[in-house]
């Protein structure tokens, strides 16, 4: 039995709250400039969530109004008296069914919203980052273009100042500096690609519940289709493993796991967590 | 008088194979009884012939009077084993003894074996295993003059425990061989 | 024109890196499965007495694969897929929906009475993974439950399902001196228990022939001698077929069911026998002034797997029936006994003494592993299911306490106790076949 749905959204309204001071501590650290945009992202963010809230609480009166009719005309029109029970075991557990149904869907709207607004967050920091980046890379660009104008004055003033020195030996370093920034790059896609990869293999084998006739060694590769916000959208059995029961765990695992999260980053997302494969060999059985 | 110390020689006999039986399978029995009671059924041989006498009780023990003149006894009808041995202890030997003497007196005595073990281990196996320790008191009794053909052996394995229950107290009881007559 | 090569490398590290992204899932939770069993619709004027939903359930929870939704939880009650409002069953966690339509024809007698159509429906994918209309007669209702949950377990696990088998299996009951023995018959989850023997001396070593009409069985009702008996499970007849001097015991069918290996001591020690069924000819297989004992046959018919203490110990060998040849198996503890071989015929069950305690262990012949499946204390007797994937075993419930049933799976992950109220159960024995089948429509 699930516990009475205040209690529920009572705590997953908490939940969002501690996502809310915990984001804005990470933010503190190393986005003093942006406490404006945050703080209007805020509001607007509660805005939305109250918006949401008053449709919730809506949606089970307007399927009720929808029912009605309906089945008053179901139970007037019977006369096997099982149909009769059986309308009445319907409509009942029509009534319990909108009931719980709107009770799970607030819990999930209030961990959505929050997970919403953790992605959002999660975006912004992930722009600022960028626009760090660009702004370092500016910087290094404007030194670069200014330097070969800089070394034959410098090298007709005799006593050259120590940040003249450094800024023409890195000058002069140029080429090398340019592939280290490309490395650095490149790196840090790299570890964020296998960061989120990762994840998603932990989310994965958290689904995965193997039938008894699973044995280590056997293999099954699918490929994933996921949408930019992380759902999967399909998954196809690309190698079977020659057992139904197994190969359908797999798929099921994926299926049930329903969305991962993907880099906000639309040109990594794109290249990399658009379309992937998953491969399933377990190798911790005991058989 | 000879009579009164072999009787009182025989009741420490029995005594003796009580507390063998509830003691730790582990333990010999007590040399401390041989040396005093083996020389007691012999000399009782030679006199002059008084007659032996054999009965059955309804519950398939012997009743014997060896020498036809020391009233009868009954004899003590089950023989305790260690745990996975079939090995005849020693503590039974007089008893058996008697046994053998009886199956010799009354050749249309028929005795039946029946082998037990304890709990432990397969069911199957302890068939097995009630049968070897039926086996080794049918060849002792055999080698003191018993007739093979009197002697019947039956395994019950763990099947007829005599007492219900787990833990070594109840074990020890139930690796035995009962032994069973009729006519 | 340098500063535009840059940004086109910096552009294309990412794809370079990452053009085919494969991640490697090596291990996994298993969990029980979700599934949801919806009360059956019933069609028609009249509900059969069995709750053909609710047995069904019982099945499943009870493999321990599955864990089942209570009806209190459900939010509506489908009896076909068109019915299933997919997203309320993924919120509930469900992956699987098993549903259907019973109906019952009031004047209707014999095989076609009940009538039930049944579907397993994939909630994720929303597809009806397998579907099928069987009928039976009135008393088959709770045979037809057993058939669905059979299905639905093979299709979900990869592995015949073993709800629609039968237990055979001994009680003993009273106080020492006036015990009752019985050999009795009931379905897997312990339903319908008939008693097909009673006596005041020990019966023992139950077992099945292949094709389940027959159990042969140890007794000791003629005089407290132990014979061999054959009992036509159809006509309720019990011939003996052997009672030497000694020992009679552990029969147990070949695969053909032409042949029953026995044990026999003929007034000297316990060997292996074969029974020719039809000529009633006896082939001694081993000779050993040890104990030879417990014969079980390999799924091929060409050995015979057996316990002897020619060792010193009890361990397994192994002989094979056209030369004689013996092998040795077991060389892992000091008890070893009663083993039986597997389908694939690549591992044996048995019991293995281990500190003392006996439990029912896995040896895997190929790699050469032992695998202690059981924590129980006093394990014996292992029987193993028909599809190699569960045995069945007696234990006590408590140290010294009555015997009980319980079952364990071949990998050792998952377990369960099948408790009973007739005093001391023992030598549990799964029979190779169906209670009943049906064909689909």
């Amino acid at each position: 039995m699930l516990p009475a749905g205040k209690g529920r959204r009572a705590k997953a309204r908490r939940f969002v709250m501690n996502a809310g001071v915990l984001k804005s501590g990470d933010l503190r650290q190393g986005l003093l400039n942006y406490v404006a945009a945050l703080g209007l992202s805020i509001v607007l963010h509660f805005a939305v969530v109250a918006v949401l809230f008053y449709n919730w609480k809506h949606q089970p009166e307007i399927a009720a109004v929808d029912a009605d009719p309906y089945y008053i005309g179901a139970t007037t029109v019977t006369e096997n008296p099982h149909r009769a029970r059986e309308q009445l075991q319907l409509q009942t557990s029509e009534q319990r069914r909108e009931q719980r149904l709107s009770q799970i869907r607030a819990e999930r709207a209030a961990a959505a919203e929050a997970e919403a607004l953790r992605r959002e967050e999660n975006e912004r920091r992930m722009v600022a980052e960028n626009e760090e980046r660009r702004k370092q890379l500016a910087a290094i660009q404007s030194q670069l273009e200014s330097s070969p104008q800089a070394e034959p004055v410098q090298r007709m003033d005799t006593p050259a100042s120590t940040a003249d020195i450094r800024q023409g030996l890195e000058g002069s370093d140029e080429q090398a500096l340019m592939t280290e920034l490309a490395e650095r790059q490149a790196v840090t896609d790299d570890e964020k690609a296998k960061a989120y990869a990762s994840q998603i293999k932990r989310e994965v084998e958290q689904m995965w519940s193997r039938p008894p006739s699973a044995r280590n060694g056997m293999e099954v590769l699918l490929q994933v289709h996921l949408v930019p916000t992380g759902e999967v959208v399909d998954v196809h059995l690309l190698s079977s493993s020659d057992n139904d029961a197994f190969d359908r765990s797999a798929i099921q695992a994926v299926r049930k796991a329903d969305r991962f999260q993907v880099p906000a980053d639309s040109q990594l997302f794109e290249s990399t967590f658009r379309v992937f494969e998953l491969l399933f060999r377990p190798e911790d059985l005991r058989l | 008088m000879r009579n009164v110390t072999a009787r009182s020689l025989l009741l420490l006999v029995a005594a003796s194979l009580l507390i063998a039986g509830c003691q730790a399978p582990t333990q010999e029995p007590e040399p401390t009884s041989e040396p005093v009671v083996q020389p007691a059924p012999e000399p009782t041989a030679p006199p002059t012939p008084p007659e032996p006498s054999v009965s059955i009780t309804s519950g398939g023990d012997v009743r014997v009077d060896l020498t036809g003149t020391s009233g009868e006894e009954l004899l003590n009808g089950t023989f305790y084993f260690d745990f996975d041995q079939a090995i005849v202890k020693r503590s039974g030997f007089q008893m058996l003894n008697k046994h053998a003497s009886a199956l010799n007196i009354d050749r249309s005595l028929k005795l039946r074996l029946e082998g037990h073990a304890d709990e432990r281990g397969t069911r199957e196996y302890n068939i097995a295993l009630g049968e070897r320790r039926a086996n080794a008191v049918r060849s002792y009794l055999v080698a003191r003059g018993a007739s093979r053909s009197q002697i019947e052996v039956i395994s019950y394995g763990e099947e007829k425990p005599a007492v219900l229950g787990g833990g070594e107290t109840s074990w020890s009881q139930n690796r035995r061989v009962e032994l069973n007559y009729r006519r | 024109m340098k500063r535009f090569v840059l940004y086109l490398a910096l552009l294309s590290a990412g794809q370079l890196v990452f053009a085919e992204l494969r991640i490697e899932v090596t291990e996994g939770v298993d969990n029980a499965v979700r599934v949801a069993v919806v009360p059956f619709a019933i069609r028609g004027r009249s509900v059969p007495e069995t709750n053909i939903r609710d047995v069904v359930d019982a099945d499943l929870t009870l493999s321990g694969r599955f864990e089942t939704l209570p009806i209190g939880q459900m939010l509506s009650l489908p009896s076909s897929g068109d019915d299933v409002f997919q997203r309320d069953w993924q919120l509930l966690k469900v992956e699987y929906l098993i549903m259907g339509n019973v109906s019952l024809a009031e004047d209707t007698l014999g095989d076609k009475a009940v009538v039930v159509t049944f579907e397993l429906y994939n909630v994720f994918r929303g597809v009806v993974e397998a579907t099928q209309t069987i009928s039976g007669s009135r008393e088959d209702v709770r045979d037809l439950a057993h058939h669905i949950s059979d299905v639905v377990f093979e299709e979900l696990t990869g592995i015949r399902g073993v709800f629609a088998t039968q237990i055979l299996y001994v009680t003993a009951s009273g106080p020492v001196g006036d015990r009752r023995f019985r050999l009795n018959v009931a379905d897997a989850d312990g339903y319908r228990v008939q008693t097909l023997l009673e006596s005041r001396e020990p019966i023992m070593s139950g077992t099945w022939s292949p094709t389940g009409d027959e159990i042969a069985y140890v007794s000791f009702e003629d005089d407290g001698r132990p014979g061999i008996y054959v009992l036509d499970i159809g006509t309720r007849r019990s011939k003996r077929v052997a009672q030497f001097e000694g020992i009679n015991g552990a029969p147990a069918f070949s695969p053909d069911g032409r042949q029953l290996a026995m044990v026999l001591s003929r007034g000297d020690n316990p060997d292996i026998y074969i029974l020719n069924r039809e000529t009633n000819r006896l082939r001694r297989v081993t000779r050993h002034y040890l104990t030879d004992t417990e014969p079980s046959w390999t799924p091929d018919g060409r050995y015979i797997v057996f316990t002897s203490d020619r060792g010193g110990k009890p361990q397994i060998y192994q002989v094979a029936l056209d030369d004689l040849s013996l092998e040795r198996l077991t060389f892992e503890g000091d008890y070893n006994a009663r083993a039986s071989m597997l389908p694939g015929g690549q591992s044996i069950v048995m019991v293995h003494r281990r500190n003392d305690v006996f439990h029912i262990a896995l040896l895997d012949l190929i790699r050469g592993r032992l695998m202690v499946l059981t924590e129980t204390e006093l394990d014996e007797s292992p029987s193993v299911a028909p599809n190699g994937s569960m045995l069945i075993y007696a234990t006590q419930e408590r140290a010294g306490g009555p015997g009980i049933l319980a079952a364990v799976s071949i990998d050792g992950g998952v377990k369960f106790r099948l408790p009973s109220s007739e005093g001391d159960v023992r030598e549990p024995a799964w029979s190779p076949v169906k209670r009943k089948t049906f064909v689909p429509r």
